[in-house]
Formats: structure tokens, C-alpha cells, sequence
């Protein structure tokens, strides 16, 4: 967003931009209420953020300015969706986000409805540090065709999801689904 | 400063900026002067297209793009984002850090 590592104080500005931010419009967690619950994360995750949009009060405004309003509420809201989407297939209700948890603890907090020890929060936190950006790959090709024509961040955002499949947007679940066996049978390696 | 970037400045199709590069040994990120061609002409040109300001919008009338957040080689195993290497990042910094820089 910058181009460059933030000084102390603009992390902790920025850190708190995305605390602020966290809140979603209780109409989005109402409309998922009503999808099937068998639906796939990343199409939930694609098929919410139009509706993110549609609350987004910057949408019009084409200053940089407005634009990191959006993208830090992009940031924000994006694992509150995630995570309650996954309480709502449970037939549980959202939870409401902890303020004195950081960004990835929160997301694991608003999850698993428990306080994360340290250490998982960190792991969740690198993670999502190495998927930061790997170059011009498909989604983000994808992305910035749309976004060029002038549209608006979340417009390009939905491009990036689940229709580009195994070989690059559905690649996580496939790496889950490669990991899984293995960490089995290190964990219990009699079964 | 060999003669062709002189000359290319001089012309106006180089635009000085500033680079975060890797110092081979000590992995350390440092800041050099560099240069990097001016996508559009001052003047209209036939890349890119401005408005009536000189601002120039999205891709219209251009035919490249670069990308500048991280570069990744995969067979070397090598991963940057606005200049510092992952193995860095991933230890000692965090996601809105990153999230700040790239």
C-alpha cells in the first residue's frame, strides 16, 4: 500500500485503522444465514465481498486516500466473514470481534469462539505474511485487469477467487488436503 | 553514469527513483538511486494515455505493465516483497506490517 515498512507510529495508526475497521453490516451475516451451508469458503468469501461494497460509503471516490480507506477495511473485514460464515454452517451466531487481540488472533478468536495461545496466533499471522503478494500471478493479472478500467477495489477483488481453480485460487485447500495425512501420521504414527 | 542513461534523461524517457535492493552478502536492504523509463511521455506519447489534468487513468491506451510489490523466483527459492526477503519478514515482522509495505 506504502512501498515501503511503516515507522513505529504509522504501524500502530495502521494496526488500529484495521481494529476500527472490523465491524460488518449485520445485513451480511443475515444473508448467509440463508445460503446453503454445504457452500465452499472461497465462494462465500467471493460471493460477500460484493456485498461489502455495497456498504462501502468510498465506493464513488477515486483518491488514493479513499482507496486505502477501502483496502484497509478489505483486510479488516475479509476474516470476519470468513470466520462467521464458519460459525453460521454450524448453526452457531457470529461472534462479535475482540478489540484487545490482534489482527490474525482476533480472526482465530472469532473462529473457534476461544482465546488462541500465542504461539497459533503467530503461525496464522506468518502465514498470511507469506501470501501477501507472490508477483503477477493469475488473480492478481486477473485483479488488475478490472481495476484498470477504473473500477472499484472490491469489483477487482471478486475476480481472484474460487473460478481460477486448483492449479491457483483453489490451491490452498489442496495443499490442506496434501499436509493433512502427513501431520496424521506423525501425531498417531501407528494409525 | 554511463552515456546512454545520460542521454535517455536528457530526453526525458528515464525518470530518477529510488530502489530497495539486497546487499549480496549481509542480505541487508539498502536504498540505491536507480532510474526507470517514464511509462508515459510528457508530452502524449503512445504509451498510456492521461486526461486533462496529465493524471494518467488505469490502462487505458497502454500495452505492458510491471509489478512492483514483491518479485519471486521459485526455482531459486527466493520470495521479496518491497525489498526484504521472506525468511526476514516472516520472522521478525507481522501481517499488517506487510500488508502496509506491499
Amino acid at each position: 500500500m506504502n512501498g515501503a515498512l511503516p515507522k513505529r507510529e504509522a504501524l500502530r495508526l495502521f494496526e488500529r485503522q484495521i481494529l476500527e475497521a472490523r465491524e460488518i453490516p449485520a445485513s451480511v451475516f443475515q444473508s448467509f444465514k440463508t445460503w446453503p451451508r454445504e457452500a465452499r469458503p472461497m465462494d462465500v468469501l467471493q460471493a460477500a465481498v460484493p456485498l461489502l461494497a455495497m456498504f462501502d460509503p468510498d465506493l464513488q471516490d477515486e483518491t488514493r486516500e479513499a482507496n486505502v480507506r477501502m483496502a484497509v477495511r478489505l483486510i479488516a473485514r475479509l476474516p470476519v466473514v470468513a470466520a462467521g460464515w464458519h460459525r453460521i454452517r454450524q448453526g452457531l451466531d457470529p461472534l462479535p470481534s475482540d478489540d484487545a487481540l490482534p489482527h490474525a488472533a482476533n480472526f482465530l478468536w472469532q473462529l473457534q469462539g476461544k482465546k488462541p495461545d500465542p504461539e497459533t496466533a503467530r503461525d496464522l499471522d506468518t502465514c498470511l505474511t507469506l501470501h501477501a503478494d507472490h508477483t503477477f500471478n493469475a488473480s492478481t493479472f486477473a485483479c488488475r485487469e478490472v481495476v484498470s478500467t477504473m473500477a472499484h477495489m472490491y469489483a477487482g477483488h471478486r475476480r481472484p477467487g474460487r473460478p481460477l481453480g486448483p492449479l491457483h485460487g483453489g490451491a490452498n485447500a489442496e495443499v490442506m488436503r496434501m499436509l493433512l495425512p502427513w501431520s496424521m501420521r506423525r501425531m498417531w504414527p501407528d494409525g | 553514469m554511463p552515456l546512454f542513461i545520460i542521454a535517455m534523461k536528457y530526453l526525458g524517457r528515464l525518470k530518477s527513483c529510488k530502489k530497495m535492493v539486497h546487499h549480496r552478502d549481509t542480505g541487508e536492504a539498502v536504498v540505491k538511486k536507480s532510474y526507470r523509463a517514464r511509462i508515459a511521455p510528457t508530452e502524449g506519447g503512445s504509451y498510456g494515455s492521461t486526461d486533462s489534468q496529465g493524471q494518467e487513468r488505469g490502462s487505458e491506451g497502454r500495452d505492458r505493465c510491471r509489478h512492483q510489490v514483491s518479485f519471486i523466483d521459485g526455482e531459486k527459492g527466493i520470495l521479496i516483497y518491497r525489498g526484504y526477503r521472506i525468511e526476514d519478514l516472516a520472522e521478525k515482522s507481522s501481517f499488517p506490517e506487510v500488508a502496509y509495505s506491499c
